[in-house]
């Protein structure tokens, strides 16, 4: 029998650690211009790249799962504040902040129920058939959906950079998106207004990539645990 | 409150007030067609993200090739040979072949998302699920009567295409209905009573109206999860004692739903109601959402998109105009779009 292809799985993890590196510049440039708005996601991004990384590749994984589980927990428990405050703040809508919660709930399963993740997807054929925990098929095919959902109208949205900043973020809102009539800047510049290789590396078209690269990424492992 | 115009963009500009919340300066209703575009890349795209599961990169029985080749029994000798002729290169190729599949359906799911490639993609979508229908799913079981409705007939592919077709981009308003915004009412309607009048004629047809055929149906789910497995077990005795009443039932729902639209809207909505709480329950319980959860499916079946379909059919009363970029009501315009 040919086997899954390994090159897959190494593009995959490939894509996994750009979109990481990716949250780990995005945080340098936040610092460097004193952004407030989006570090959360970026740090979010950066874990989640590296720990999906490892799950794609067995060889590239390193830490005990129990750390990464922590971290996650954290990120998990984060978001749904954040999701919460801007509930609180802004009445009902679907704020950005559940997708990363939602993000950071498959990255906690994956490490609670390892069977087929975090042995790596180049065996999963025959990580699948062990004993051990799995998460529920249907949980796992519902996120899945959910992020791949969520990839498709972060690409398709007129207003761009929203899956980093939300909708309601003043600091999105002049990182220059969608554009438009928007009150005039009151905190510090953000990057993408600061123009030049900063701006190109902050572009709110950019960022949106990095979340939707996650997105697919991350269903496509959640397909894999099935 | 202070506003600066920043870029001046094709979107309606947001406004950022002064607690930092953003809103339109013209609340408008959303374009739902779009929206509709763009849950039916989602399926596309989960359906690309299924393509690249370890499995269809193998040869044998268990491997894409074999899941080919086990279609083509049943069929006419000649579509039986293209299918196995079909089956026999993937067999030779199957990662170059995988792999040129499920980019096709990654170019078809994010193609429809820009705007620029809309129409490219979805002319591909109907193309590819035409070739899928005779390839991938060996006609539907048409050919041999086993295209009931429980099982996925007359494919599920083929709603893809009908999706692609009825979601075509055209400017306008999504009144009365989005399915008719790109071909028309009365043209949106005779598909939908086609379609459904031809799911009402599948459910008692052939062996869609054996008892132990649809117990087969059900029975021959492997690997499922204990919570689906169980409504199995309860699914598949149910059709050994009563499949021909369930098959009856279903024909007659269907017959019910196809001339819903024809009635006025309250009732339309009841029936279409009645359309999608039967298509839930087909894809839970008869198509186990396509085989996804057992780990060997490369599409979520039939269930889904008719529920898409289902709701493209849904009555609006408030819709965008996207030709003059105004919200439309249900009163005047509708009633122009009922005029031909």
């Amino acid at each position: 029998m040919t086997p899954a292809p390994a090159w897959l799985y190494y593009l995959f993890a490939v894509a996994m650690l750009a979109v990481a590196a990716y949250g780990l510049v995005l945080l340098a440039v936040s610092v460097r211009v004193r952004r407030s708005a989006g570090w959360d996601v970026d740090i979010a991004h950066l874990f989640m790249g590296v720990s999906m990384a490892g799950m794609f590749v067995t060889g590239w994984a390193f830490g005990p799962s129990a750390i990464w589980e922590l971290i996650f927990a954290v990120l998990l428990v984060w978001f749904l504040v954040q999701s919460v405050q801007s509930v609180i703040a802004f009445g009902i809508h679907l704020t950005h902040y559940l997708i990363h919660a939602a993000m950071s709930f498959a990255m906690l399963l994956m490490y609670v129920f390892p069977a087929g993740a975090s042995s790596g997807a180049v065996s999963m054929s025959m990580a699948s058939s062990s004993s051990s925990a799995r998460i529920d098929p249907g949980l796992s095919l519902l996120l899945a959906v959910v992020f791949f959902a969520s990839a498709i109208f972060t690409l398709a949205s007129p207003i761009k950079g929203a899956s980093h900043h939300g909708r309601h973020s003043r600091a999105y809102a002049m990182s220059g998106s969608a554009g438009g009539a928007v009150e005039a800047p009151s905190g510090p510049a953000p990057a993408a207004a600061a123009g030049g290789a900063m701006g190109l590396i902050a572009a709110p078209w950019l960022e949106d990539a990095s979340h939707v690269v996650m997105c697919v990424g991350m269903g496509f492992m959640l397909i894999l645990m099935i | 409150m202070s506003v600066t115009e920043v870029r001046a963009g094709a979107a309606p500009a947001p406004v950022i007030d002064a607690r930092g919340v953003t809103s339109s300066p013209v609340e408008q209703p959303r374009d739902v067609q779009r929206t509709f575009q763009l849950v039916l890349a989602t399926v596309w795209l989960l359906d690309a993200v299924l393509q690249l599961q370890p499995f269809m990169f193998t040869r044998g029985s268990n491997g894409f090739s074999g899941m080919l080749n086990n279609l083509a029994a049943g069929n006419p000798g000649w579509v039986a040979h293209s299918i196995t002729w079909n089956a026999s290169n993937v067999y030779h190729n199957p990662v170059v072949s995988n792999t040129v599949f499920a980019l096709v359906q990654f170019l078809i799911g994010f193609g429809i998302v820009w705007k620029r490639s809309l129409k490219p993609a979805l002319a591909l979508s109907i193309v590819w699920s035409l070739g899928v229908w005779w390839f991938g799913e060996g006609l539907g079981n048409i050919a041999h009567g086993g295209a009931t409705p429980f099982g996925g007939g007359p494919g599920a592919v083929l709603f893809y295409a009908l999706l692609a077709v009825l979601l075509w981009p055209s400017e306008g308003s999504d009144l009365p209905f989005v399915a008719a915004r790109t071909v028309g009412v009365m043209a949106a309607k005779a598909i939908w009573a086609v379609v459904w009048g031809v799911l009402a004629l599948l459910a008692v047809v052939g062996s869609g109206r054996s008892p132990q055929a649809l117990h087969d149906l059900v029975a021959a789910y492997t690997g499922q999860p204990g919570w689906l497995a169980h409504i199995d077990r309860a699914t598949a005795s149910m059709f050994l004692h009563h499949g021909t009443t369930a098959a009856i039932l279903l024909a007659a729902v269907c017959a019910v739903v196809a001339v819903g639209v024809f009635l006025p809207s309250q009732f339309t909505k009841v029936t279409l109601v009645l359309g999608i709480v039967t298509f839930v329950f087909i894809w839970v319980a008869t198509e186990n959402f396509g085989g996804i959860l057992a780990g060997g499916a490369t599409d979520p079946n039939s269930g889904p998109l008719v529920i898409i379909l289902t709701l493209t059919y849904w009555p609006l009363t408030l819709a965008r105009n996207t030709a003059t970029s105004r919200p439309s009501s249900s009163t005047a315009e509708s009633r122009e779009a009922l005029v031909p």
